[in-house]
């Protein structure tokens, strides 16, 4: 048992890396929005890169520790507390059994991760443990997290854990984000004329956008020169334009095909912006070419080591619990 | 001989995308190529998506480069070329068209100027070609549709499509695995699960294999729902056929 929860928040679900086997059978393939928050939780924490966690959009949950465990909290920024005590996201914490944490409403950023030692253990469905609130199937039961749910952790605690900070990755943007983007698979098929005003005027990010996708408004790509499309795979940070020329970027939830044609693809390296973006927020994208985005992706996400330079992970020596937090495992389950 | 060319989708993924059209020489081989791929194991290709007229595939560019990738890619096509297509399977689906399950066969009948009767024969005697899955889990895209019983989408889609239905929806036919919106003509029903998410198949077929619909009674229906666990779906093996490819562009 690792711990219990309390409130959930609106959306609040186990997602890991994503169910890519069945992808090819016409399954979404889910997993978490924010691959780089979700990453560093993992990292903080000592958990592989892909483990588990818990996701939650708009407000984070409220739970208790049923065990004692370390833990850290990324992502869309909120105040953070534990026993009532003011605590920092992008650091791993020890809470004892029987501590209360509460993360809160999102005051900037709209994906906030938990991650905690071991990994949340939920049952692999079709090779991952995400949920797909849409087929209802994967993580907690199929469905999101509600009051009373209790979560178990794969790997047992380590009592030798490092604790470490990290420096968040920047949500707080400009008022235009700028977003790289690569040449999508249809991007020849527009004019040129539209390939440049699509970086040449701004977008405005919707209400409508969700783990499916992200609408933009803006001046309306025409499509009309663009011809018709046999459906073919999808990828995160696709750009779909659809006949009214406003854009989606497809995301985790997205179908697995799609017959709009997709003028660009977000850049690796700016997707966790581009998800974290709040409605109204003006965008401006940037075309670069694929083999500069795979540089940059390369650089960011190529290992473990690169997204602990990147955000320039740092041991945090002798915390005043330890002794404490040893006698605490003693006495634990 | 096939033209092909490489259009990256982002820098995780790529698509081999051949001539736009829907063929089923260009459907095998698409397949072929997703086959050998699999067969080499290459480190750093993480998934595949074949679809009418692309091979979409995943990999992770700390691992292979897109220049390793369009250079194995190309062998690979060089080297199917010299291989025999692996036979396809016929996956053979019992439907049920009974009134109840059919509402819109009526419609169909009329569209087509053919009896109900004939409707429900021509529909069942053909082998369906799943040119790609997507849409809704375990959605065929499936090609061979006789012409005359081609009929546009409902007017207003139904909120609700029951789990199993099959319909057919301008010049394709199709099943819904899992209850869904849709606007599809419904002409019948079958009894199987198509989509078996707990099993370590949760599919019957695959892009690539045929589907067969076996017209069963009313009364077989009921009692395939009744013993499901019991019922083995009737798979046959197909020969095909040989043909060549070549590279253009890039």
């Amino acid at each position: 048992m690792a711990l219990k929860i309390i409130s959930a928040g609106p959306i609040t679900t186990v997602q890991d890396q994503g169910r890519t086997a069945t992808q090819s059978s016409g399954f979404s393939v889910s997993g978490v929005m924010d691959f780089d928050a979700a990453g560093v939780a993992n990292l903080l924490v000592g958990n592989d890169l892909d483990d588990a966690v818990v996701e939650s959009s708009l407000q984070g949950p409220t739970l208790t520790f049923t065990q004692s465990s370390h833990f850290a909290i990324t992502g869309a920024t909120a105040n953070l507390k534990l026993n009532g005590q003011p605590i920092n996201a992008y650091r791993s914490y020890f809470a004892h059994r029987g501590d209360q944490l509460v993360v809160g409403h999102y005051s900037s950023g709209r994906f906030g991760y938990l991650a905690v030692t071991g990994g949340i253990q939920v049952p692999i469905v079709m090779g991952s443990r995400s949920t797909s609130l849409k087929y209802h199937l994967g993580g907690y039961d199929g469905r999101q997290l509600q009051s009373g749910d209790v979560l178990q952790t794969i790997r047992d605690e380590v009592d030798d854990h490092q604790f470490q900070q990290a420096t968040p990755y920047s949500y707080v943007s400009d008022a235009v984000a700028h977003i790289r983007v690569t040449a999508g698979p249809q991007y020849q098929d527009f004019p040129e004329q539209y390939r440049q005003q699509f970086v040449q005027h701004t977008f405005e990010m919707s209400q409508q956008s969700d783990r499916m996708g992200a609408r933009l408004h803006g001046t309306p790509i025409d499509t009309s020169d663009v011809a018709e499309m046999l459906s073919e795979g999808t990828v995160f940070g696709g750009i779909q334009i659809p006949n009214d020329g406003q854009p989606i970027v497809l995301l985790a939830d997205r179908q697995t095909t799609g017959g709009y044609p997709v003028i660009g693809v977000v850049a690796r390296v700016d997707l966790p912006k581009l998800v974290q973006l709040s409605p109204g927020q003006q965008i401006r994208f940037q075309w670069i070419s694929t083999a500069q985005s795979q540089d940059y992706y390369r650089q960011n996400y190529g290992s473990s080591t690169a997204i602990k330079q990147v955000h320039h992970f740092k041991k945090l020596a002798d915390l005043d619990r330890g002794p404490a937090n040893r006698i605490a495992l003693l006495f634990d389950d | 001989m096939l033209a092909y060319q490489f259009l990256p989708a982002g820098d995780k993924a790529v698509n081999i995308t051949f001539e736009r059209r829907v063929s089923s020489v260009i459907n095998q081989q698409i397949l072929k190529l997703q086959q050998r791929l699999k067969n080499l194991n290459v480190e750093g290709i993480t998934g595949f998506l074949p679809a009418f007229r692309t091979l979409t595939i995943f990999y992770d560019p700390v691992q292979v480069s897109l220049a390793q990738l369009k250079k194995i890619v190309n062998a690979a096509i060089l080297d199917g070329h010299q291989l025999a297509v692996s036979p396809s399977k016929r996956v053979h689906i019992p439907v049920c068209y009974d009134s109840s399950f059919g509402p819109d066969l009526d419609t169909i009948a009329k569209q087509s100027h053919l009896s109900r009767e004939k409707v429900i024969e021509r529909h069942s005697q053909q082998d369906y070609l799943i040119y790609m899955l997507g849409f809704l889990p375990g959605f065929a895209y499936l090609g061979g549709l006789d012409p005359d019983l081609a009929t546009p989408r409902l007017a207003t889609p139904r909120l609700k499509i029951a789990p199993g239905s099959v319909g057919i929806a301008g010049e394709q036919t199709g099943m819904y695995p899992i209850e869904s919106p849709g606007g599809w003509q419904i002409i019948g029903r079958t009894p199987l699960h198509l989509f078996q998410p707990e099993s370590a198949h949760p599919f019957y077929y695959q892009a690539g294999d045929y589907i067969h619909f076996d017209v069963i009674s009313r009364s077989e229906y009921n009692d395939i729902a009744a013993h499901l666990e019991d019922y083995h779906v009737q798979v046959d093996t197909l020969p095909t056929m040989e043909m060549g490819v070549s590279q253009h562009g890039a």
